[in-house]
């Protein structure tokens, strides 16, 4: 049971030669991220996911440039792109320090007191870095959202304006009274539902508002007070995608 | 286990392991390497000098009253995953019998929900704020398949839980007017949305329903000004040719404006202002460690040990109030990080910090905070000294180590030579434990009359823990005839002094001996004939810390009078604690405290305990145990300087976390270390640390060791 380097040499005993003296850092090898060994080899949809064999925020590449796809309708988007690039050589620098699997740390323990198996654990791996990815390409979206309002005035602002590729609700609101709306949506996602609509300095809401497919409805009754009224639209987990902002004008 | 020939069968000797030290990581080390699976491969001797283990962690009783005197003010926190392990194990080996004060480890580890900081407002008042962090899935130690902390999904579930805490103790204090801007119609509108956005977070007219969106549109309010500066930085720096002079400009103006509009509600709404703190923390982090790569890095969270905590929030955006807030002024006083103690040189490495501060918050179980219900030496050291001593480990207490013998050729260390302080009356192991109230306790003092000699020395108020205690011999351990390994684990500042040779031999020492630095500190217990509530105090018991030096750290210790045997009870008991600065430590630093302790009540200790003064100062009369009304009633209360080197606390400064030499690096091939102060993974002062330290020992004589049972030593 001992091994050569435990053996007594010249009369005494020496240390086994250590198999590693510093920690994984690196946040893939330790959710056991791993194409290689272990897990199941990515099929197009987790590899999608993961970002790791495309693009990190999940976008295809162009096809003819293979350069990161454009991420707003903005003209000038170079420096987003450029972001998004720091963004995917982070991800694709950490893979090269990937671990093998049954190496993985945290993995290994949760499977020795029998819990997590290795597709929960690489399913995590996809999470972080789906998550990491979806955070970035929030903040990435909405810098080039702002940009394209700024560059473009206020004018724009003003008006139901939406990213490239981000799903865009219609909006469908009955009312007796005449009221001015608009729909802004500042993250990628499937809008999900709807939050009442509350009016600026408090009051009572448009509580009658939903989102049905594609379409918001909102109701506004007779008696609604008149003011500027905002309501997020949500995705799925409650994460805003976007606002509905409604106004009520007063009798002129 | 060592198997050779005699002639027939073969002999299996165990492996002598001497560990130097019986600290946190001295006993984890020694509880590792003889769990019973390893069938005895290991005959493990602590030597310890003076009479008791524990060191930054000891406590003792005193003698006629049985209060509880400790080193320092000790909290466990929730998520110290090996060190309750270890605890749970322990208690679970030692089988205390039913009707045993602290029977099981959840006897004697209480969960305690109440954070506290101390702030000081601009009008130089100070003023108190105390969160309540929920308590989370599970209990520390549990195994990791039960709700795993350490996956995202447990790190996001965390974050937003606390987030919800946090954002639900925001009262609605009605709806702020949008500040005017004037021409500029983006600012307006964007403003406007924030402030609607804001004002729907605060009212809480739909329940609990819709209130996970809501905190998610605080998040997005803040998130748009993320956005702004994001975009700046964008364009700063990754187009510097681009002509964006005019685009920036109504950035400015925008940010400014959406800026100014957070400004007004932090500065009317004190609640608010604390989130946003924190809020801006949060930001600043995530912004740094895109801008930076860190998620991803192979190094982790170290790639950001250079940088200084506080000046890297500020790069990464942080406002100047939000590093000089309370939430992150506290990291500094839980770390005691201040350079040669002094507070106006705060230093904490940002990545062990970010580190720190990700387990701490995110990844607790059951409480944020644990605490003792008795003192750390009867709570951790006795049971665990008695489980070592079941399983066969030998205990030399009085042993002084003095010096580190390398080989010839520097290979390994050849020779421990040690002081011995005491001899055992009549021979034998010393009996450590006295009995207080039916529970084992380390004393504060040697029991005496155990030790040859024991009148003389009781007589001469004999204190084996001082530097300069006489002693009764000396002893040589030689590699091969006493020990095959040796570990030491002596606190960070006697190792210069013990390991010339190493030094001298391997310039990795070198390196680290001359850059981890460590600080003394001081503290102080007072027990009260009155309870606090009596002395002003509203609040639940707390521990607070981010106050005023020279004590910037108070916790409520209430929970201990029913373990200690003081007549008649007293119906308080408070800890303070602090760096001591090393402008103050001489041969007369033990009665520099008792100047900074009196100067504290009468000046300081107001703001906690309101009737704890009257015009002329503290009311001495309110110390338990002293008939003296002047300030020499301080006697019969309790402090300490811990100034030697052994004492001092290990700094995470900036710069240095990499220089600290790995239980599993093998520099001398007979040989490792075990503290708090080793590159362990976790490089912080605290208890998890060292045990994580003490496992990575252990591990180090191991053949094929399994680190991944260290929870948290492959932590990014
Ligand atoms: C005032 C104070 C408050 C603290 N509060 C907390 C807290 O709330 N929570 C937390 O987690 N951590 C806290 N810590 C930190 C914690 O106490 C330490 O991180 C931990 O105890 C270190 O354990 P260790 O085994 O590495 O070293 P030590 O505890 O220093 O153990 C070293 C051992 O070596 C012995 N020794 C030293 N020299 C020799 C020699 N020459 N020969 C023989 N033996 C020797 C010592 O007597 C001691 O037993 C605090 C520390 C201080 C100073």
């Amino acid at each position: 049971m001992s091994t050569p380097s435990e053996q007594p040499i010249n009369g005494r005993l020496r240390r086994p030669k250590p198999i590693r003296t510093e920690p994984r850092r690196n946040i893939l090898g330790a959710f056991l991220q791993n194409g290689e060994r272990g897990a199941d080899k990515p099929t197009e949809t987790a590899s999608r996911q993961t970002g790791l064999d495309h693009h990190p925020l999940g976008l295809q590449p162009d096809a003819e440039t293979g350069q990161p796809p454009h991420l707003t309708s903005s003209r000038n988007q170079e420096d987003i792109a450029a972001a998004a690039n720091v963004i995917d050589r982070h991800i694709r620098d950490g893979k090269q320090y990937e671990i093998p699997v049954e190496d993985g740390v945290w993995g290994r323990f949760s499977s020795l007191a029998g819990g997590v198996n290795t597709e929960d654990l690489a399913d995590m791996a996809k999470l972080l870095t789906r998550s990491y990815s979806e955070l970035a390409s929030v903040w990435i979206e909405i810098a080039g959202k702002l940009r394209e309002i700024v560059g473009s005035g206020a004018e724009k602002a003003q008006s139901a304006s939406t990213g490239g590729g981000i799903a865009h609700p219609a909006l469908i609101i009955q009312s007796a009274v005449k009221v001015g709306a608009k729909v802004q949506i500042f993250a990628p996602g499937v809008p999900d539902g709807i939050q009442p609509l509350m009016p600026e300095g408090g009051g009572t809401g448009l509580t009658d508002a939903t989102l049905n497919e594609d379409q918001i409805e909102i109701f506004v009754p007779q008696d609604a007070q008149q003011g500027r009224y905002h309501g997020l639209i949500l995705g799925a987990d409650g994460v805003p995608l976007g606002a509905v902002t409604l106004t009520i004008p007063g009798a002129t | 286990m060592v198997p050779f020939e005699q002639g027939g069968p073969v002999i299996i000797k165990p492996k002598r392991v001497a560990i130097i030290g019986g600290g946190c990581a001295a006993v984890a080390t020694a509880f590792d390497l003889t769990r019973p699976e390893r069938r005895g491969e290991f005959d493990v001797t602590i030597y310890q000098m003076g009479h008791r283990l524990g060191g930054k962690g000891a406590s003792g009783r005193d003698a006629k009253t049985g209060r509880i005197e400790e080193h320092g003010l000790h909290l466990w926190m929730g998520f110290y995953e090996n060190a309750f392990r270890l605890m749970r194990e322990a208690y679970d080996e030692l089988k205390r019998p039913e009707g045993h004060p602290l029977r099981n480890w959840y006897d004697a580890f209480v969960p305690d929900n109440f954070v506290g900081v101390t702030e000081k407002k601009p009008d130089n008042q100070w003023e108190n704020w105390s969160a309540y962090f929920p308590p989370a899935a599970g209990l520390p130690g549990d195994p990791l398949s039960e709700r795993n902390p350490f996956s995202v999904r447990g790190y996001l579930t965390q974050c937003l839980r606390l987030l919800r805490t946090l954002l639900l103790s925001v009262q609605d204090k009605g709806h702020i007017p949008p500040v005017g801007t004037g021409n500029e119609g983006v600012t307006v509108a964007a403003t406007s949305l924030i402030t609607s956005l804001i004002s729907t977070v605060r009212s809480d007219v739909y329940g609990s329903a819709s209130r996970a969106a809501r905190y998610g549109q605080l998040a997005f309010g803040a998130l748009i000004l993320e956005a702004i500066s994001a975009f700046q930085w964008i364009t700063e720096t990754l187009t510097p040719g681009s002509d964006l002079g005019p685009i920036t400009t109504l950035l400015d103006r925008l940010s400014a404006a959406i800026q100014k509009q957070f400004d007004l509600l932090i500065a009317q709404d004190n609640e608010l202002r604390r989130i946003w703190e924190i809020v801006d923390t949060l930001l600043a982090i995530v912004r740094g460690c895109i801008r930076e790569g860190v998620l991803f890095s192979p190094k982790g969270f170290d790639l950001l040990d250079k940088y200084d905590w506080r000046e890297w929030l500020l790069d990464h955006g942080a406002r100047q109030d939000t590093i000089d807030s309370a939430f992150v002024r506290g990291s500094y006083d839980l770390l005691f990080a201040f350079e040669e103690g002094d507070v106006n040189r705060p230093q904490l490495a940002a990545g062990q910090a970010l580190r720190g501060a990700m387990r701490m918050f995110f990844t607790y179980r059951g409480a944020l905070f644990w605490k003792m219900q008795a003192g750390m030496g009867d709570v951790v050291f006795a049971p665990t000294y008695q489980v070592l001593k079941n399983r066969g480990v030998k205990f030399e207490f009085f042993h002084r180590l003095e010096h580190i013998g390398l080989s010839d050729d520097t290979s390994h260390v050849e020779r421990l030579d040690f002081t011995v302080q005491a001899k055992v009356k009549g021979g034998g192991e010393y009996d450590p434990l006295v009995d207080v109230k039916g529970l084992e306790c380390w004393p504060s003092l040697p029991v005496y009359d155990r030790l040859t000699n024991g009148a003389k020395l009781k007589r001469a108020g004999w204190n084996p823990e001082h530097e300069d205690a006489s002693s009764v011999g000396t002893k040589q351990l030689k590699v091969g005839d006493d020990f095959d390994f040796a570990i030491l684990a002596v606190g960070f500042g006697a190792v210069p002094g013990l390991c010339s040779e190493l030094i001298e031999a391997d310039p990795a020492w070198k390196r680290m001996v001359g850059s981890v630095k460590t600080v003394a500190t001081q503290a102080f217990q007072v027990w009260l004939n009155e309870p606090v509530e009596d002395l002003g105090w509203d609040d639940p018991p707390i521990n607070i810390s981010g106050y005023v030096e020279p004590f910037d750290t108070w916790a409520d210790m209430r929970q201990l009078i029913k373990v200690e045997d003081e007549k008649p009870e007293p119906k308080a008991i408070a800890y303070f604690c602090s760096v001591l600065p090393d402008s103050q430590i001489d041969e007369n630093a033990y009665n520099t405290v008792r100047s900074n302790v009196i100067t504290f009540l009468n000046r300081d200790v107001a703001h906690f305990w309101p009737k704890s003064v009257d015009e002329k100062g503290f009311r001495w009369a309110l110390l338990a145990g002293s008939e003296d009304e002047t300030e020499n009633a301080i006697d019969s209360q309790f402090w300490t300087a811990n100034t030697s080197g052994t004492e001092r606390y290990v700094l995470s400064l900036p710069g240095t976390l990499d220089t600290r030499i790995s239980p599993l690096d093998d520099r001398f091939d007979n040989f490792t270390i075990a503290g708090d102060w080793t590159g362990c993974g976790h490089q912080a002062g605290c208890v998890e640390a060292a045990v994580m330290s003490g496992l990575l020992a252990a591990s180090a004589l191991y053949v094929k060791p399994d680190l991944s049972r260290i929870v948290g030593y492959d932590h990014p």
